[in-house]
């Protein structure tokens, strides 16, 4: 019979040590992830170690000009946070729309990343804010690697073996950013993203773009990473962002957005949906821009 | 005072909702062991061997059932409500990837789980059929070998063609009227067309589980989350040659039905592994067992209707492929019903339909809410508004001006009563502002609303008996085989009892389904529990109300003609202050404080079909119902939101609004499931989707904002107070009504369910292209 040792440390220290243990242990966040996959029996960990009671890894904050996420803050915690909601509200969006009160109440910033599903909302709206994993190996040694690189592939990260998500770290937008997340389901409103798309506008004083991300979340890639749509810049830095540049950029991310298929949607529809998306994300984050609802 | 006509609150709710209430998965015995089951991964294949050696050899297992101890038995190991063509584990073959191979009974679950591994299997395989179409051709592959009728069936059923037109057709149902010839010649206009339904679940919260215990003096016990427990008690008799009187099936309640829980399902094999065990055995399914269990009939309609150029319809055939999967379960009724329904609610003179009950190498189907009729109502309700867009005519004009009438003969020839389909079809779209468009939300969507109406059976003939015992306080047990599966039955026969009493319904308590205790009664299914025992319970009632009046006349020394009952008194009529209370009657009658008062009541319906011409009656009474909304079409995307959705239904007479509308709401959510969303994927015989995560199905805040219920009382002459049952009808039309919505919106048809916003999509860049 399958049976696995659980450890519930109170010390990042503990839990690294007791990783460095044990041979093929998993590190437990909120389990919304690994508890299937165990059920499923999919992986068989030798032993589970817990984060729910290490101290100080929970926190949503500001620190040295960057937002700070923990690692098991739990998706409901970020969604509803004041200072998310100010200064990332795309963030909070996105995070209030994945799967259900039960799910956003368990799951965690750091398993979700760590968990890899292409079908993340989270993913594609850290990849729009350039934001920075930071890993913890055991000794404290920290590193610190951007979303884009964390995300390797198919439910797969470049997490090494006993090293734990301790944060995210985002920076800051300039105050004139306006930002969307723009979720498009095939299913309930429950359901995981058939594309997901945040997209992130900055303007100069003139009222010129200065920096327009969109990044593509869904069943995205060859890769199966969320997609940071490249080479936006060439298009888009010291444009007016009219109807065609909005066009334009959308006809960017469908060219460059290599979706999959899935029981959700066909990879032609996707790829349809991401050109249909982007341009409702750069409408929106626009429209908000304009109505000074980032500060 | 009356509790009949009021929202009374359910009897059950508190206790439910403060989780004190036994459902079969929370029950126990002592000594009782766990079950798992070992299932086949190949769709088709000949069972080589099955060696349990090695399971049987791990700690903490006490039994491994396999076809050998089905063998060494002397028992029947094959059940089936209508063919008996399942075995409790599989004997020569497997049918699907699913199919029971082998269980085990052992102290915990893990351990069950663990020794199913050990347990060695060699298949050799077979051809496999999954497609319906392709399983009806004459050359398919046979998926089973022989027919084998079941002893003790269904009076219906006999209506049936056993066995014709093909190796995997179980039975066909035949209905011919009038002159179809003659009727396609008269019409001004012929449309033929294909629409197709996929399987899907049922849902329920509580899985399927099963309790059984196997007593030295050859009693069987069984405890089931079963809503029909008087089919189980007869199927375990038939399999284990018991007596009915030594079987004991008790259904406490059960965490919804929706017919997945219809007919033997776990309760054979948990009998014989508690047998081999010496031990009671728990089974308990897991969401995915579940998917493998029972399913919704996948199904191919294909239907020609002929048309007067003034939209009266002339003539109809229907051919109907009802995807029964490897076994047939209550697929021949189910098809049956399917078959007459797929006229829908019109007058047609010339029709010819035929449906036909076909296995295929997939997880069977059976019984599901709205029973074969959501299935062909899906065509007949689109392929309507095709008709009504070519003769440009109003969708609600065409129906109005086909559909059937008090007194009308139905497709059957049986009279139909108490069918008010005109007034439904008119009072939900005039819910709906039907001539009055709205305006989109914006420039790249498009509005429009959909209509869609059906005709549906009962279960017929069907029998229901009730007793009913008053304690000498006055309270009142009712004992009835009818289950509370969540729909509300203790609710409503209370109500019933009540009224007839004129009691509290506080007063009251409605004892549940045990085969031991209970009466008679073939299931609670076909939303047939309010007519019929609805009926049997009131007739119980009324004959305890006439033996206390015969009491009390004595002890008044009066004419029980000039008593009656009122507030739990048997009163004179006129001076109300000589009046007895019950507990007095019965304390006076006995002459000592103890003493009960027993009353029972039968109620029976009767009909039947000639096999060849589907002529004679098929229902006790018919349910009507009509759904209207309004969609709005994202032309960019091909996604549709329901803004408005109103459901009108005949409840005859309305015993507890609450409830009603709760059933109607609950339909409507179904009915939305099928539409958007439902539909078990198949990559061959394998399911892809067997989870919650890909199988999705509508939450509470996907039904549409605005939700109405429109209960019409229509009163059937033979219900009780005029009702008949509420926990179908609105499923079947709202699948069409959206589909005839979306159509009318952005001139899509999508004829395969369930509609997505990719189907829409491909379809308007298609139009695109073209234009």
């Amino acid at each position: 019979m399958y049976k696995f040792d659980l450890y519930v440390p109170t010390t990042l220290e503990e839990a690294h040590a007791r990783l460095a243990e044990h041979d093929g242990a998993r590190v437990l966040a909120g389990g919304t992830a690994l508890i299937l996959l165990i059920k499923e029996k999919l992986v068989r960990p030798a032993a589970l170690v817990s984060l729910a009671r290490v101290r100080g890894l929970a926190e949503v904050g500001e620190r040295n000009g960057h937002i700070v996420l923990g690692g098991t803050a739990s998706i409901r915690d970020v969604s509803r946070s004041s200072l998310i909601a100010a200064r990332f509200p795309f963030l909070a969006e996105a995070l209030g729309m994945v799967g259900n009160l039960r799910v956003r109440s368990m799951a965690t910033i750091g398993g979700s990343l760590c968990e890899a599903d292409y079908q993340s909302d989270l993913s594609p709206v850290l990849l729009a804010l350039g934001a920075t994993v930071v890993l913890a190996k055991v000794g404290g040694v920290r590193r610190r690697l951007p979303v884009a690189d964390f995300l390797t592939g198919l439910y797969e990260t470049a997490l090494e073996p006993g090293e734990i998500v301790v944060e995210v770290e985002i920076p800051r937008l300039p105050a004139a950013a306006g930002t969307a997340y723009c979720k498009f389901v095939t299913g309930p409103i429950t359901d995981r993203p058939c594309v997901g798309i945040a997209a992130v506008v900055t303007k100069d004083a003139k009222d010129r773009c200065a920096d327009v991300r969109v990044a593509v979340g869904g069943g995205l890639g060859m890769t199966s990473r969320p997609l940071l749509v490249e080479n936006l810049d060439r298009v888009t830095v010291g444009q007016s962002l009219t109807e065609r540049l909005i066009d334009a950029v959308a006809e960017e991310a469908y060219r460059q957005a290599d979706p999959m298929s899935d029981l959700r949607a066909s990879s032609w529809y996707r790829k349809e949906m991401v050109r249909v998306f982007t341009k409702r994300a750069l409408t929106e984050a626009e429209q908000r821009r304009e109505r000074g609802e980032r500060a | 005072m009356t509790a009949v006509g009021e929202s009374v609150r359910r009897i059950d709710g508190l206790a439910k909702v403060t989780g004190t209430i036994e459902y079969t998965i929370n029950l126990e015995l002592p000594g009782m062991l766990h079950a798992k089951v070992l299932r086949s991964t190949h769709p088709h294949a000949r069972v080589v061997s099955v060696d349990a050696s090695k399971a049987e050899r791990l700690r903490g297992v006490r039994a491994v059932l396999t076809r050998d101890d089905l063998k060494r038995w002397d028992i029947d190991p094959y059940y089936g409500p209508v063919v008996r063509d399942q075995p409790i584990v599989a004997i020569d073959r497997v049918r699907y990837i699913g199919d029971t191979v082998a269980a085990v009974a052992a102290v915990d679950a893990e351990i069950a789980e663990e020794a199913l591994e050990l347990i060695e299997v060699e298949y050799e395989d077979l051809p496999a059929v999954f497609d319906v179409k392709q399983a009806f051709n004459p050359e398919a592959p046979r998926i089973h070998e022989q027919m084998r009728p079941a002893e003790v069936s269904f009076a219906d059923t006999h209506a049936l063609n056993f066995a014709e037109g093909g190796p995997n057709v179980v039975t066909h149902f035949m209905l011919r009227r009038g002159n179809l010839e003659q009727g396609f010649r008269d019409a001004d206009e012929i449309f033929e067309d294909e629409f197709v339904v996929p399987a899907i679940q049922h849902l329920a919260m509580e899985p399927h589980a099963a309790l059984a215990a196997v007593h030295g003096d050859g009693r069987i016990e069984v405890w089931s989350s079963t809503q029909n427990p008087s089919v189980v008690r007869e199927q375990l008799a038939e399999v284990f040659h018991a007596d009915l009187s030594k079987i004991r099936v008790v259904a406490p309640f059960v965490g919804g039905g929706y017919g997945g829980k219809t007919y033997p399902k776990l309760e054979p094999l948990v009998v014989a592994l508690a047998m081999k065990a010496n031990h009671p055995v728990r089974l308990i399914l897991t969401r995915e067992e579940v998917f493998y269990t029972i399913t919704r009939h996948a199904v191919v309609t294909r239907i020609k209707t002929g048309v007067k150029r003034d939209g009266r319809l002339v003539a109809r055939k229907c051919e109907m492929l009802f995807d029964t999967g490897a076994y047939a379960d209550i697929g021949p009724r189910t098809s049956k019903n399917g078959g007459y329904a797929s006229g829908g609610p019109y007058r047609i003179p010339n029709v010819e339909f035929d449906s036909y009950c076909v296995y295929t190498n997939k997880p069977p189907a059976g019984a599901f809410r709205g029973f074969g009729v959501p299935q062909v109502c899906w065509a007949y309700e689109q392929q309507m508004d095709m008709i009504a867009e070519r003769l440009k005519m109003d969708p609600v004009e065409i129906r109005l001006k086909n559909m059937y009438e008090e007194g009308d003969p139905f497709f059957t020839g049986e009279i139909l009563h108490a069918i008010p389909l005109k007034t439904l079809t008119r009072k939900v779209t005039e819910a709906v502002d039907w001539k009055t468009p709205s305006r989109p939300s914006s420039p790249t969507k498009r509005r429009a609303k959909g209509v869609a109406a059906m005709i549906k059976s009962t279960m017929t003939p069907s029998l229901s008996a009730a007793s009913m015992k008053m304690e000498e306080d006055g309270s009142v047990s009712v004992l009835t085989g009818t289950v509370e599966i969540g729909q509300g039955s203790d609710t409503m026969l209370a109500q019933v009892t009540a009224d007839i009493l004129a009691l509290p319904v506080s007063r009251i308590r409605v004892v549940h389904s045990d085969t031991n205790v209970t009466p008679y009664d073939q299931s609670t299914s076909s939303s047939r529990s309010t007519f019929s025992m609805g009926n049997a319970v009131r007739s119980a009632a009324v004959e305890v109300r006439e033996q206390l009046m015969q009491m009390a006349a004595a002890q008044l020394e009066i004419s029980p003609n000039d008593l009656e009952c009122r507030e739990g008194k048997v009163v004179p009529k006129g001076s109300p202050e000589r009046g007895l209370g019950y507990a007095e009657v019965i304390r006076r009658h006995f002459g000592m404080g103890v003493g009960s008062v027993m009353g029972r009541g039968t109620f029976k319906t009767t009909g039947h079909l000639d096999p060849r011409t589907g002529q004679g009656k098929a229902s006790a009474f018919w349910f009507t119902s009509a759904v209207a909304c309004e969609v709005e079409v994202d032309t960019e995307t091909g996604d549709f939101e329901i803004l408005s959705l109103v459901a009108g239904v005949n409840a005859g007479k309305t015993l507890n609004p609450r409830l009603s509308e709760g059933q109607v709401e609950g339909s409507v959510l179904f009915g939305i499931g099928a539409t958007a969303y439902e539909e078990m994927v198949y990559d061959g015989g394998q399911l892809l989707n067997p989870n919650l995560l890909d199988y999705r199905v509508p939450t509470i805040a996907d039904l549409p904002r605005d939700l109405r219920t429109i209960l019409v009382e229509d009163p059937h002459r033979e219900g009780p107070m005029g009702a008949i049952g509420i926990g179908e009808p609105a499923v079947a039309p709202v699948a069409p009504a959206i589909a005839n919505a979306i159509a009318r919106a952005v001139g899509v048809r999508v004829k395969v369910l369930p509609i997505t916003a990719e189907k829409i999509f491909r379809a308007l860049k298609g139009q695109a292209d073209q234009a």
